[in-house]
């Protein structure tokens, strides 16, 4: 068994049913692959709970954004030209 | 009583295309946010995710009538974020490289910095370091919780492949944070954990 793949498999709950048997058994008497796969499980949540960018995200003015994506969309299609470029409403009309 | 009808992606892209504006209007609501979130995954700067983001939904607006539903919208919607990130990237990498000369005096700065790093600053900076395509991988299992499949998807490539990128995203950065003392640390406490679960099953036993 590849040890690399097999590692990932069970970390993420995906072990190949062929495997399962042995990998139960690795992981009861191998304290060296249970380490490695406890480190692996570690440095996710070290990831997660280490995560920045929600706190980038909430300095986002959304409703902001929003008026803007429209706004661009708006005048890069030029059968939405004549409509209301200023507020996110737009009339329906026809896209290309 | 009035029963307000939410509707699907796919029911708001069939009235987009039926020329209602206010479909899209709905489907910008829906997904902006977690368009900027993907995008400030690669860039790391509010101000350009935005605009990356808005390039995003205006390349939708356009491509939108070559979207044949095979995946979800939202697949298709990430596929286009990332690779508008990666060129954004690109070009920040372009634009970086014609000023040498500062990059190098950054650099140590930045080395000495790094030495003293907290194990969130280490992460970020390996996880940057990580090629496109694997660092890909590990942004939509790991903080879009995101099955292989989905990713597959979004990365435009087969099953194994996407599964493939996340297993060496994830070794290289076990392999970076092996000599760190972060590690040793965990290692210890894995020692312990172990320790302690093996004599609950002894007195279990007993």
């Amino acid at each position: 068994m590849r040890s690399d793949a097999w590692w990932i498999d069970h970390l993420e709950s995906e072990d190949a049913p062929w495997n399962s048997e042995q990998v139960d058994l690795i992981m009861k008497h191998s304290v060296v692959d249970g380490q490695i796969i406890f480190n692996l499980h570690r440095l996710k949540m070290a990831a997660l709970d280490l995560d920045d960018i929600p706190a980038l995200v909430e300095q986002v003015d959304f409703e902001a954004l929003h008026s803007r994506i429209m706004r661009a969309v708006a005048s890069s299609d030029p059968h939405l030209q004549s409509s209301d470029k200023n507020d996110g409403n737009l009339n329906p009309l026809r896209t290309r | 009583m009035a029963i307000e009808l939410i509707k699907d992606d796919h029911e708001l892209i069939i009235e987009i295309k039926a020329g209602n504006m206010m479909a899209f209007s709905e489907l910008v609501k829906r997904h902006q946010k977690g368009v900027v979130r993907i995008i400030l995954r690669f860039l790391r700067d509010v101000d350009q995710s935005q605009d990356v983001a808005q390039e995003a939904f205006i390349k939708v607006f356009e491509k939108l009538h070559t979207f044949e539903g095979r995946s979800s919208f939202k697949s298709w919607l990430y596929q286009i974020a990332i690779n508008l990130s990666k060129n954004k990237l690109r070009e920040c990498h372009r634009e970086t490289t014609q000023i040498d000369h500062v990059q190098i005096s950054v650099e140590s700065v930045a080395e000495s910095r790094l030495i003293q790093a907290s194990i969130g600053e280490v992460l970020q900076d390996e996880v940057s370091k990580l090629p496109h395509k694997q660092k890909s991988a590990l942004v939509l299992r790991i903080y879009e919780d995101l099955s292989f499949k989905e990713i597959a998807q979004i990365m435009n490539c087969p099953y194994d492949t996407a599964k493939a990128n996340y297993r060496h995203a994830l070794l290289r950065l076990r392999h970076a944070f092996e000599d760190r003392d972060e590690l040793k640390t965990w290692r210890e406490e894995f020692m312990f954990e172990s320790e302690v679960c093996n004599n609950r099953v002894v007195e279990a036993e007993s």
